[in-house]
């Protein structure tokens, strides 16, 4: 019987999470042009919806049992914190960074997570033709750049450095969807390597 | 306003190069583990193999072993009887032909056994599970055992690994016949994804599992299952029967 490999559903997770967050910039910089005050409200929409795919990719990435528990179980602890920091702070823009940061948290130790474990198992193949290390060095760089950004986030937006911040930020933007691409790419096909199905 | 743009900016490439140089120290560090996890991998591999030859060199030593006894037991045996017939003067001439005739029949028959028994061909032509089922035959046509085989009719892949297997079913049923005191042997063949389970039971006196002379036999045949990439399970009990179970 042939069944996928978990990396497999993982990046399949991962094209859901790319369409998700498309649609999401759409409808948040429609919302921008037609006037409205903010758009915070479809990120506070998003943000858990995020947590949960990448929970979900982060849980088929890992090998040990003991390690897809605690992705599990990272996953509902952000989810009750995004809430709670959604319920205390419902004006827009108001110390919002309190729950982007927790979500970012969640990405850098999720990422950091598979690199140690990565070490723990390596493999023969090249690393640096592993899409899975490039998925999670771009989750690592991004997300850790972006904590910054939004731990700093109050003090930037008075700040007259505020532009700077944001094209940082937007270059971030643009570096993270390169080297997922780049994952994608090395992706091996399937017809190349049987061996992806165990 | 330009101060705040420059900590901006520099705090930023800080970040940066913090985050680029931990990646590039991951690589570095990845490589080194690697390098230990294939040299290690290595060795075992070399031990293994080592221990292949090993085990490979004593089933060919016991197989060595059991061929000289099987010709100095039973098929000297014979001819000697054969040739003390022929040469004893006591005898009438046509009589003594006729009994040498029976035994050297009898010897010619055991030889055949022998042959049959070593030979590695068969097990590769007819497949491991027609060797067995004929094996358990053979134990039906000596009338001391009443035998029973159920199969679901799924022959799995050959491999050169089934020539180690099909030397522990004829270890197992040696020991049936030589120990066992059984009046039914029982063969249940099973394959399940894949995987072949390959059950041989008997109504014997069966054995207690912490007897040491039973342990070396058993080790012996979990070192082979091992050999062969099968795993092997005994159940037994002083005079409940012995059930082993072979899966590969």
């Amino acid at each position: 019987m042939v069944k996928r490999k978990n990396s497999d559903k993982a990046f399949h997770t991962v094209v859901v999470l790319l369409v998700v967050t498309f649609i999401t910039e759409l409808i948040a910089n429609s919302i921008h042009n037609f006037g409205f005050k903010t758009n915070v409200t479809v990120y506070k929409i998003f943000d858990p919806l995020q947590v949960i795919l990448f929970s979900y990719i982060f849980y088929h990435l890992y090998q040990f049992r003991k390690l897809k528990i605690f992705a599990v179980y990272a996953c509902i602890v952000a989810l009750i914190l995004l809430t709670i920091s959604t319920i205390i702070n419902i004006s827009p823009n108001v110390n919002n960074s309190i729950g982007v940061t927790t979500k970012c948290a969640l990405y850098i130790l999720l990422s950091l997570i598979k690199f140690s474990e990565m070490l723990q198992t390596p493999s023969e193949e090249n690393i640096v033709v592993n899409p899975t290390f490039w998925f999670c060095s771009a989750v690592f760089f991004f997300f850790s750049v972006n904590i910054m950004f939004w731990i700093t986030f109050n003090q930037i937006s008075e700040s007259a450095a505020k532009n700077t911040a944001r094209l940082i930020h937007v270059y971030c933007n643009y570096i993270f969807y390169s080297i997922v691409a780049l994952s994608f790419l090395l992706i091996p096909s399937k017809n190349k390597l049987p061996d992806r199905y165990e | 306003m330009n101060n705040q743009v420059s900590t901006i900016f520099f705090g930023a490439t800080a970040i940066f190069t913090v985050l680029v140089f931990f990646i590039i120290l991951f690589v570095v560090y990845y490589k080194q583990r690697q390098r230990a996890h294939l040299l290690e991998k290595k060795s075992l591999q070399s031990a293994f193999e080592q221990e292949k030859i090993i085990s490979v060199m004593e089933i060919q030593e016991q197989t060595f072993n059991e061929v000289s006894r099987e010709i100095h037991d039973n098929i000297g045996q014979v001819l000697s009887l054969a040739r003390m017939q022929l040469n004893n003067p006591n005898q009438s001439h046509p009589e003594a032909i006729q009994h040498a005739d029976e035994l050297l029949e009898q010897a010619i028959r055991d030889i055949r056994s022998l042959s049959h028994t070593l030979n590695t061909y068969k097990v590769q032509s007819m497949g491991i599970i027609e060797s067995t089922m004929q094996l358990v035959e053979q134990l039906k046509n000596t009338r001391q055992f009443n035998t029973i085989i159920e199969f679901d009719n799924v022959y799995p892949e050959p491999k050169d690994s089934h020539i180690i297997i099909y030397r522990m079913i004829q270890e197992i049923v040696n020991n049936i016949i030589k120990h066992s005191k059984a009046s039914e042997i029982k063969l249940n063949i099973q394959t399940r994804n894949d995987i072949t389970s390959l059950t041989i039971s008997d109504n014997g006196v069966g054995f207690k599992q912490a007897s040491p002379h039973q342990g070396i036999g058993m080790r012996n045949l979990a070192e082979r299952a091992k050999l062969a990439n099968a795993s092997i399970e005994f159940n037994s009990n002083s005079g409940n029967g012995t059930s082993i179970q072979i899966k590969f």
